[in-house]
């Protein structure tokens, strides 16, 4: 019985804290961070269309290696923004 | 140089309130677009002063006035020194709101801007609405003097992108009594169209984020009269850091819809490889946003309001006590409850279920692992909280924006 009070006790404390914790740490967040979202995704993006779909990848490195080489993304091959550390102007046909 | 009333010869605000230009005094208004001054052809052609044209190269010289250009106003012949970015303000002298500078025109004039929709009085009483009911929140700052308040134009780059990624994600699937961890590829691409990017290193880009949404539908082809009456600065950023925000961004959007495909839970993205490529017809936009500072226990604050649709960013100091207080409280009062749950429940597994058959035992075993688990979880989950908030906290206490906002002229 000393054993099961001792247990109840450590389980009790745990949940009693750490449920007391998490509530004050969410009343703390929704009053004193304001404006915790930005644009939603579909302002800027019409979704995402999925072109490989793999449900069985083993749980390896040689699979994921495998699976990323097979897939890898190409290089645009039209016009870009440049990169570099040049400040950043507008591209020459909106001017 | 002022852009000037038609009836009565002085200087035109844009007024958000009207949405239109404002004489003070006259109280004529004008639509932007149809003001039509000598000032923006002067604009056009005036010439800037570097520092060391106006004060020579001298070290001392260049420590005190680093990276600033001199202006003469147009008004009252005052000289203004501007620092960094900055691309309109306010003559110190005189107080004109006319100097739009010829950094416009010189350093390429932006293709849209979002004029202020939302007043000065307005950003202030949005941020008291918003904290009025926050129990944690300090009294002193509910009741907070603001001490500047600026209404400031930001550079943002609005892109649109081409993005193809391939990844692997990771989750924890349930199969009747086992959980079992599995592997997802996911290879896919998207389009984005009209991303607005921070073009400004004044904000940190988590901040300007917040920031949005801006509503597109209120976009005015740029006329440098909708920033007389505010501040603005040009974009000062490059292009590797565009990219890397953009693929930032973007990557956050692919993942997110990529582990909203596959099943389980407890997902993550295990590897990914992929390209961003930001089509050459981005644009140059000014997107308004008010900068209201306080201070409070010795720190300064700089809370961000969104100019167009008032939407508040800040992270605030809170009632330390009143949180440890309440943590302690209630902590001790869901403990003695849960003490006895957990009595009741641990002498039906340990005490009764010696008598029961090795299966039984084998799930009342999970089950305390189960209740451990969620116990760590809460704890886990309630710091990821106070994490986000301090973090917060940290930039709205951020001494670079307080800077920033606090050497504009008044």
């Amino acid at each position: 019985m000393g054993f099961i009070n001792f247990l109840a006790a450590i389980f009790g404390a745990g949940l009693g804290f750490g449920l007391a914790f998490f509530i004050a740490a969410t009343i703390l967040n929704k009053n004193n961070n304001l404006g915790d979202s930005h644009g939603e995704d579909y302002l800027y993006s019409g979704g995402v269309s999925f072109t490989d779909r793999d449900d069985k990848l083993k749980t390896n490195d040689k699979q994921t290696t495998e699976y990323l080489a097979m897939h890898q993304p190409q290089k645009a091959a039209y016009p870009t923004a440049p990169y570099g550390k040049a400040l950043v102007q507008r591209p020459k046909q909106s001017q | 140089m002022a852009t000037l009333c038609k009836n009565c010869g002085h200087a035109l605000v844009y007024d958000p309130a009207v949405k239109k230009m404002h004489c003070g005094v006259c109280g004529a208004t004008f639509e932007a677009e149809e003001v039509e001054s000598e000032a923006k052809k002067f604009r056009e052609n005036e010439r800037v002063m570097t520092r060391g044209e106006v004060y020579g190269e001298d070290e001392e010289v260049q420590e005190e006035f680093l990276e600033c250009y001199v202006y003469t106003c147009g008004e009252c012949g005052g000289e203004i020194v501007i620092h960094g970015s900055e691309v309109s303000t306010k003559c110190v002298y005189c107080g004109n709101p006319t100097v739009v500078f010829s950094r416009v025109a010189q350093e390429k004039t932006p293709d849209f801007v979002i004029p202020f929709a939302i007043t000065r009085d307005q950003a202030v009483d949005l941020i008291h609405q918003k904290i009025a009911h926050s129990i944690l929140v300090p009294k002193e700052i509910k009741n907070f003097q603001a001490e500047d308040v600026r209404g400031i134009y930001l550079p943002y780059w609005i892109v649109n992108a081409n993005h193809e990624e391939t990844c692997v994600v990771r989750s924890v699937v349930k199969s009747g009594k086992y959980s079992t961890t599995r592997h997802w590829g996911r290879t896919g691409k998207m389009v984005i169209r009209n991303f607005p990017m921070d073009g400004s290193k004044l904000l940190s880009n988590e901040s300007s984020a917040r920031l949005e949404p801006f509503d597109f539908k209120d976009v005015k082809i740029f006329d440098e009269d909708y920033l007389l009456g505010f501040y603005s600065n040009a974009s000062d950023i490059d292009y590797d850091e565009l990219h890397s925000e953009t693929e930032k961004r973007a990557m956050e959007i692919f993942e997110e819809k990529a582990m909203a495909d596959v099943k389980g839970s407890s997902k993550k993205i295990m590897a990914q490889m992929h390209e961003t490529a930001i089509l050459n017809d981005y644009s140059y936009a000014m997107f308004p946003v008010w900068f209201v500072t306080f201070t409070y226990e010795g720190k300064h604050n700089t809370i961000l309001v969104n100019g167009q649709t008032g939407k508040v960013v800040c992270g605030l100091p809170w009632r330390k006590t009143l949180f440890w207080t309440f943590t302690i409280v209630a902590g001790l009062l869901i403990t003695i409850v849960a003490f006895f749950l957990f009595k009741g429940l641990f002498y039906g597994i340990f005490e009764l279920g010696s008598s029961r058959k090795s299966s039984s035992n084998d799930s009342s075993g999970k089950l305390v692992v189960a209740i451990a688990a969620g116990i760590v979880a809460l704890f886990s989950a309630g710091v990821t909280k106070m994490k986000k908030v301090l973090k917060q906290i940290k930039l709205t206490q951020s001494s670079k924006t307080f800077n920033f906002v606090k050497k504009r002229q008044e």
